[in-house]
């Protein structure tokens, strides 16, 4: 499949870090340091494209830490094969940011 | 942040809202101010995006969505419930084929384009006149419109009655004809079925190819739908002419509008036009005639430029035209299809009201089951709700069933619309076109719509009210119904139905009783053994004398026929009398000659007193000599009688002329016998002086023949007495007293014969619907009466508890019904002759007939009722 044109920078970057494990809307913006107003609607157009699919959260997990439960983003096939590509095109790139950790 | 974060949800699509609501109250304790930035250009994404499956293929609601399903689920719950389907359907195929035939005819009067006209919009009739007044106008004066007028191609058009025989020795019949120009089917653009129309230059040259068309009705008729008709001739008033062509089917003459089964040309005008003298003359030297001018517009050229055109290019015309036409006359274009539409609009809605009534009852009656059947699946409802279920899909289900219903009730109705047609045609006197003419697209587009509108009148209460009870009431609802009748609405629904049932059967009924007091109340006398027919011999050109003898000839024939008692020939029109008075201008002897008056007066040729069964008061009758020649004497009645101030009128002088003669002229009579006034159907009488012979030359007349006994099986005679004598002489408008009188009372026979069928129609309709809502009210309270059956009522207790509670509101309805036709029989009694606004036996008759009905309606279900068996229900609980 040959790279999605619409692909932006800041595609690229939520890509990244969700391949990078960051899952969720919040986690994804610290990360990368894009604001919010950025990131959601991103997120939605990834999702349309199919390159992100998402999921809610364990019920109980979410209990337990006393929060509501998060929606959990995460890459498709096609979305990882679009960040390969991508991450070939674009060499300065590189991995800017770090493994998650904690989860 | 809450209330600001649900403000901004509102731009979400609505199926989206909760996850996105929930996804942001997990994002915002994370950073609250900077976040919230973020959640309208979200939310705002979200909507751009819609359409697409925000999470795993979840489809968007679209409020068609899944409309197949409805229309599945509705057709199996149709098919568990075949009693309830067939009762709806029927009841609104009554009201939709009704509204549907009365439409058909309405449109058939009205909303039709001309047949076989092409581009009918741009047809202009020409007319010289002042906007109120025609004037005739003379051949040259089309001649010159023609020239003068360039903004349009301008044909000309002559109704008249023509003779019409397809053969020598065959006899004739009186057709409608038209006299036209060459270029008139060429104006009008139509095609002809077969062969051609006339050349353009056809009509110049007099006799140079005497040519005929014929219309499609005639080529059936009195050719057999010979394909090679374009070889034959035929004999138009006595000439042969060639047939060049068939007009297409359908086909009237415009600009009139007449059915017309001839067409000629004016190169053979001398075959209707006669001079002062009564000889054939050409078109040309005929003088003013009635001829009527159809134009169509050359293009670019509309309809308001050649009006101003006309104005101005026809100056010159009306000034040669000098006294013969008054101030302000002028050439005036008008619209070919001058529809004022105000009077067609109340003419329509008039036609329209009955059956639309019909269609309401039908209405209400299906409102009522859709509603007593939506009641009883209220579980069904509330079930669904809780799964989630908007109340919009349900109400979306109860309006797909209805308009499934609704379109089966249509597909019927077009059914018996086509019977009901017939039916009325068959009853009704008056011609009505033929069946495959009056159901057209529109029609059918019509009652597509009238089943769509029907539905949601029908569908969208019952619907509303159901939905609305199983969210309010969610837990009670559907398990018992709450007092004697369920709802009011339901009461209220049959009340309606019996009020409007009652309205219709008693106006019937009064239209019925009025109509048979009318029949018998005219001035013929045992109507089934006279017979009346009408003969014409203008056609052919018969001298005075000729046309005395052909009379006189055929009277002393017809009356020596078995069976005859007496013959008489009266003025052309039918025997009611005033058909064939002509005016006359009377002067009394002790008057002068200043003083004239004008006076009904009727020929008497025969033995008119005998065969119209009128006594003698005083004098005697016509002997044989009084008929030879100009009159000398005359016969008068009580009225004319009374008008003579003077003595005893026989033995008076009087002398009389034609409306169009003069007192030099006028001949003196004796009066020589009274006898009475006939009486009208209004009570009035007329002075009517009776002639023995024509004042004035009279081709047409009318034959009156009395038998001994029934006339209707004598025709074949008197016809083959008519053709000993002449058999070029059509003998037309053969009818019996009995008849006649129908004839004459077409239009009222007619009307009753509609509202009786309606009314009849309506009795089923309220029945069928009483019958459905106590069969249903009665499924709903089986556990209550179950109940009463366990506790020790008795079957018939029962029965009598379920018969009186739905026998109420149709007592209810029967003094709202009564009511109203008290009302509309006020308000039409301006048209209903001889009646008083309360008709006791008409009344009673109906109001028996509904209840008689309505209780046998009831009785069948309350039957179930008093049988059901208490353990059976009690262990459904």
């Amino acid at each position: 499949m040959a790279p999605d044109p619409k692909l932006s920078y800041t595609g690229l970057f939520i890509l990244q870090a969700l391949s990078q494990g960051h899952r969720f809307g919040f986690d994804i913006m610290e990360v990368t340091g894009l604001p919010s107003g950025t990131i959601y609607p991103a997120l939605r157009r990834l999702e349309a494209l199919e390159l992100v699919t998402s999921d809610w959260e364990k019920d109980l997990k979410a209990r337990k830490e006393g929060r509501p439960r998060r929606r959990y983003y995460e890459l498709t096939k096609t979305g990882k094969e679009q960040l390969r590509e991508a991450e070939a095109r674009f060499h300065a790139v590189g991995r800017l940011f770090p493994r998650q950790s904690t989860t | 942040m809450g209330p600001l974060l649900r403000l901004i949800s509102l731009v979400v699509p609505r199926a989206m809202r909760p996850r996105w609501l929930e996804e942001w109250r997990a994002e915002l304790p994370h950073g609250r101010r900077r976040m919230i930035l973020g959640a309208l250009p979200d939310a705002w994404a979200l909507r751009k995006l819609d359409g697409v499956p925000p999470e795993g293929g979840r489809q968007r609601s679209h409020p068609f969505h899944a409309l197949d399903q409805d229309v599945r689920y509705a057709l199996r719950t149709f098919a568990t419930g075949k009693s309830f389907t067939l009762a709806v359907i029927g009841s609104l195929a009554i009201g939709i084929g009704a509204t549907t035939a009365a439409f058909a005819l309405v449109n058939a009067a009205f909303f039709r384009p001309f047949v076989g006209v092409e581009d009918q919009d741009r047809l202009v009739q020409v007319k010289i006149g002042d906007g109120g007044v025609w004037y005739p106008a003379t051949w040259d004066e089309y001649e010159r419109l023609r020239s003068d007028l360039t903004t349009l191609e301008l044909a000309a058009s002559y109704a008249t009655d023509l003779a019409v025989s397809p053969g020598d020795g065959e006899p004739a019949e009186h057709a409608g004809g038209a006299v036209v120009s060459g270029n008139y089917f060429n104006v009008l653009g139509t095609r002809p079925a077969h062969g051609r129309f006339f050349a353009p230059d056809e009509d110049a040259t007099p006799w140079a190819r005497p040519a005929a068309v014929i219309s499609h009705r005639l080529w059936q008729r009195q050719f057999a739908s010979d394909p090679d008709v374009t070889g034959r001739t035929i004999i138009v008033n006595g000439s042969v002419l060639s047939i060049v062509g068939v007009a297409p089917e359908g086909f009237i003459n415009l600009p009139m509008g007449a059915d017309v089964d001839v067409w000629v040309t004016f190169a053979v005008s001398d075959l209707v036009f006669r001079d002062r003298a009564g000889r054939p003359t050409d078109v040309r030297r005929a003088g003013p005639l009635r001829i009527d001018f159809v134009g169509r517009l050359l293009p670019p050229v509309e309809l308001e430029q050649a009006a101003a055109h006309a104005a101005v290019a026809g100056e010159g015309l009306i000034a040669a035209r000098g006294t013969r036409s008054r101030k302000g006359t002028s050439v005036r274009v008008e619209p070919l299809a001058d529809k004022d539409a105000a009077t067609y609009a109340f003419l329509a809605v008039a036609a329209m009201a009955v059956p639309l009534i019909v269609l309401a009852i039908a209405c209400v009656n299906a409102a009522s089951l859709l509603l007593a059947r939506a009641t009883r699946r209220s579980a069904d409802w509330l079930v669904r709700l809780a799964l989630g279920a908007s109340r919009w899909r349900l109400v979306r289900q109860l309006l797909v069933e209805s308009l499934l219903l609704a379109l089966g009730g249509a597909a019927l109705g077009i059914v018996l619309c086509y019977w009901m047609i017939g039916l009325w045609s068959s009853q009704a006197v008056l011609v009505t076109p033929s069946l495959a003419v009056l159901v057209d697209v529109k029609v059918m587009l019509f009652t597509l719509a009238a089943a769509g509108a029907t539905a949601i009148v029908f569908g969208l209460g019952p619907a509303l009210s159901v939905t609305r009870a199983a969210i309010s009431r969610a837990p009670e609802a559907g398990r018992f119904m709450r007092g004697p009748f369920g709802s009011r609405t339901r009461a209220a629904l049959v009340t309606l139905q019996a009020a409007l049932c009652l309205g219709l059967l008693a106006t019937g009924a009064q239209f019925t009783s009025t109509l048979q007091k009318s029949l018998a109340d005219d001035n013929l006398q045992d109507p089934a053994s006279l017979l009346s027919a009408s003969l014409d011999v203008e056609a052919l050109s018969f001298t005075e004398e000729e046309t005395r003898i052909f009379y006189e000839t055929l009277l002393e024939r017809v009356a020596s026929l078995p069976g005859v008692d007496s013959a008489a020939l009266t003025g052309p029109g039918d025997a009611y009398l005033m058909g064939g008075v002509e005016s006359l201008r009377v002067w009394r002897a002790w008057e002068g000659s200043d003083v004239d008056r004008s006076e009904a007066s009727l020929l008497a040729g025969g033995d008119f007193f005998e065969s119209m069964r009128i006594p003698l008061l005083r004098g005697r009758s016509f002997s044989a000599d009084d008929r030879k020649g100009p009159p000398r004497v005359v016969v008068v009645n009580q009225a004319f009688a009374d008008s003579l101030s003077t003595g005893d009128p026989v033995g008076q002088m009087l002398r009389i002329a034609p409306r169009d003669g003069d007192y030099v002229s006028a001949a003196d009579v004796v009066v020589i016998g009274v006898v009475p006034s006939p009486v009208f159907s209004r009570g009035h009488t007329i002075p009517i002086v009776y002639v023995p012979s024509p004042l004035a030359p009279a081709p047409a007349r009318n034959l009156l023949v009395r038998f001994a006994g029934e006339a209707s099986g004598s025709v074949a005679a008197v016809k083959s007495a008519l053709a000993a004598v002449d058999n070029r002489v059509p003998l037309e408008q053969i009818a019996t007293g009995d008849q006649l009188r129908r004839q004459r009372n077409a239009s009222e026979i007619d009307v009753a014969n509609r509202v009786s069928i309606l009314g009849m129609l309506a009795l089923i309709l309220a029945a069928a619907g009483l019958y459905g809502v106590v069969s249903y009210m009665v499924t709903l309270r089986e556990k209550e009466i179950g109940i009463r059956i366990a506790l020790g009522a008795a079957g018939g207790s029962v029965l009598r508890l379920i018969v009186r509670q739905s026998i109420v509101p149709v007592l209810v309805g029967c003094a709202l019904g009564a009511a109203g036709a008290v009302a509309a029989g006020a308000l039409i009694r301006s048209r209903l002759y001889g009646v008083s606004p309360v008709d006791p036996v008409a009344f009673g008759g109906a109001t028996l007939l509904l209840l008689l009905t309505m209780l046998i309606a009831s009785l069948i279900p309350a039957r179930h009722a008093s049988r059901v068996d208490p353990i059976t229900v009690l262990r459904q609980e």
